[in-house]
């Protein structure tokens, strides 16, 4: 039974439909573990090899690679979820019903809802892990840079998908938010400067041509918001975190990988 | 048993005056400053686990109240549970490797992580590494997701005000802010100062030791203030915005139910009111048209008293204790980073002010809606 089983598994290794795909058997000296690495294109992000103290689990506690995975399953329930959802007033609270009753698998949004918490919360511990061993210093000085966007881009998306359930909690909770926007100073109505800003007398700054105004669509949270958020938490959004963490990635292995004592 | 029901009821009570934003404040400060001092001490795992275990007892014990449990179990809040026992143990294991490195250190051996050469493969350790995390993080998020339920609440309503209102739980800490600041500091330049500030950091941060591993006694500064900020002024404040702010943004304690009921406002006064005194010649007949000085005489006090706080103070300093800090760093470097740290600190000096002083505004230029 058993030596059937290992034939098996040896005449699919050794065929040509398996041999395209892996271009070579299981890795076990050390040429060929270099090459599994460097002959693929997702493993390709790490180096073939790295310093010992790098690769402990207490060292980066893999926060920043959890962060990475978490959004791709973001990426990929997010596009599950606009299979199901469409952005416009009337129906987006509906779609959200019928997803939690009616779609099989009805575990999508709440996988979608909780893996952006998660990955909110793997952001933070990452830039504390980060900052606690020192890992900004010179050379990598620019790529906190690059983290510090990523980490306003982590919670901007998860704001903008707040608003996209379209109930209370969602309509309430993107009203508070940007309200602040109206108080920014010169460039929102209610903030200090606005009304410096007037010729002859009408303000160049009210609550119709104000930064709220642009990012809501409206001086309220409304259905042009709706739509607003769902671009900006679909598309804008996500290829912008995408472009800065390949930008991250790359960074990280032209500054000498994970960071060490010297 | 009349007994123990008096005990626990004192104990609720004791909790709720203690969830006062100024006691959590301050003993969270003592807290951490306690943590850092003896960090060698309790981070030794024996310490540790007790502490762990004592943390989890609270939590227990305190889930057993109903009211409690209703407000953390507000789906989105499990969120901050989770973040808050994450951060727990990231900053206990942190500070665990820096003190295990730190001994090191003074017995002149290299770090914990030390060893450049020290070479090991992707494949298989890393690759296996990260096929376990990305395992255990799946499910555990499945887990989450077949446990709790998305929340989804009534449609949208804009005739319905919801109360309280509350930003999504990563914002709220923002949210908190506006009882202290208005809008345009709490919403758009303290969070700016903040982005700025953490971008700033590798630039500021010119100590040469302790890169690359886990330490405080080579930085005590840089580390210091980083968890101060990051804990005191980032998690804090959401922790309080979510579980002791209830409708109206009114203060309740852990284990008071949400019963709308109106707290009377505590009397609050503008600093150039405690000095001219309220509705006096200075105050007397300003409009909206007034002279432009004369809102900036009224506020001459508060304006004075920034200066001093954003230019003499750290003017001082680096004549004082940070002379030697400054002359590290250059003067356009002390310069930027003695704005962004005055900045981060008005925020606790503005707490300080309102909960001892009952301060509204430090400059209230209301007249150009400028209120500091
Ligand atoms: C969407 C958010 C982010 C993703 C996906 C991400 C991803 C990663 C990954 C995979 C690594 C490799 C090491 C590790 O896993 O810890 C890393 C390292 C690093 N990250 Fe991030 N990161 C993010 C946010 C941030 C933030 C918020 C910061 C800081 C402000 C930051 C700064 C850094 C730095 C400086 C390194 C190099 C660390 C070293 O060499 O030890 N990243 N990041």
């Amino acid at each position: 039974m058993m030596g059937m089983l290992r034939r098996l598994g040896e005449s699919i290794r050794a065929s040509q439909l398996w041999r395209s795909v892996f271009r070579q058997g299981i890795p076990r000296d050390r040429r060929s573990r270099v090459l599994a690495v460097m002959g693929n294109v997702f493993l390709h992000l790490h180096p073939p090899e790295l310093r010992r103290s790098g690769v402990r689990l207490s060292f980066t506690w893999c926060l920043g690679g959890l962060t990475f995975f978490l959004f791709l399953v973001e990426a990929v329930t997010g596009i599950l979820l606009m299979f199901y959802y469409r952005p416009v007033a009337e129906y987006a609270y509906h779609d959200m019903v019928g997803l939690r009753g009616h779609v099989s698998f009805g575990l999508l949004r709440e996988i979608h809802r909780w893996g952006a918490h998660l990955m909110v919360i793997t952001c933070w511990l990452h830039l504390l892990r980060v900052f606690l061993t020192g890992s900004y210093r010179p050379p990598r000085e620019f790529n906190w840079v690059v983290g510090v966007c990523l980490l306003v881009l982590t919670m901007l998306m998860s704001f903008t998908g707040y608003l996209l359930p379209w109930d209370q909690l969602a309509l309430w909770a993107v009203t508070v938010g940007t309200n602040m926007a109206a108080a920014a100073p010169w460039l929102g109505s209610e903030g200090p400067g606005s009304s410096l800003l007037a010729v002859e007398g009408i303000p160049l700054v009210h609550p119709g041509s104000d930064v709220r105004f642009a990012l809501l669509g409206g001086v309220a949270v409304g259905p042009a918001a709706l739509m607003r958020f769902y671009v900006l938490h679909c598309v804008a959004l996500p290829v912008l975190a995408g472009v800065l963490m390949a930008v991250h990635f790359w960074r990280i292995r032209r500054d000498g990988g994970i960071s060490g004592p010297l | 048993m009349i007994a123990e029901a008096w005990t626990i009821d004192s104990l609720r009570e004791g909790s709720n005056w203690l969830a006062h934003p100024a006691r959590v404040m301050t003993i969270c400060a003592i807290g951490l400053v306690a943590g850092l001092w003896w960090y060698r001490v309790w981070t030794r795992p024996r310490w540790a686990a007790l502490l762990l275990g004592g943390l989890l007892a609270v939590v227990t014990l305190a889930g057993l109240d109903p009211v409690l449990r209703d407000k953390v179990c507000r789906p989105d809040n499990l969120a901050i549970l989770l973040l808050v026992l994450l951060l727990c143990f990231f900053v206990w294991r942190g500070l665990r490797q820096a003190a295990v490195n730190d001994d090191r250190a003074e017995r002149g051996e290299p770090p914990f992580e030390a060893g450049a050469d020290d070479k090991v493969l992707t494949w298989p350790h890393l690759v296996f590494l990260e096929l376990v995390a990305l395992v255990a993080c799946s499910a555990f998020l499945v887990i989450w997701s077949l446990l709790v339920r998305a929340p989804l609440e009534p449609p949208a309503d804009l005739e319905t005000v919801l109360n309280p209102a509350k930003a999504p739980w990563y914002f709220v800490g923002l949210q908190e802010l506006l009882v202290y600041f208005d809008p345009w500091l709490a919403g758009v330049v303290l969070p700016v100062v903040m982005v700025v500030g953490l971008s700033a950091l590798p630039y500021l941060d010119r100590n040469p030791r302790g890169s690359g591993y886990y330490t405080l006694r080579e930085r005590p500064l840089a580390v210091s203030v980083f968890l101060a900020a990051f804990i005191l002024l980032w998690m804090l404040p959401i922790l309080v915005g979510t579980f002791l702010r209830g409708p109206n943004w009114t203060l309740y304690g852990p284990f008071e139910p949400w019963d709308p009921h109106t707290e009377s406002p505590a009397e609050l006064v503008n600093l150039s009111a405690m000095v001219w005194g309220e509705r006096s010649e200075m105050e007397a007949g300003f409009g909206a048209e007034a002279a432009l000085w004369r809102p900036v005489v009224r506020e001459l006090p508060g304006i004075v008293l920034l200066g001093f706080y954003f230019l003499v103070m750290p003017w001082v300093l680096s004549r004082t204790a940070w002379r030697g800090l400054r002359e590290r760093m250059g003067s356009v470097r002390y310069l930027v980073f003695s704005v962004l740290l005055m900045g981060m600190g008005l925020v606790p000096a503005k707490m300080l002010l309102r909960w001892l002083l009952d301060v509204r505004y430090i400059v209230a230029l209301t007249e150009w809606s400028l209120n500091i």
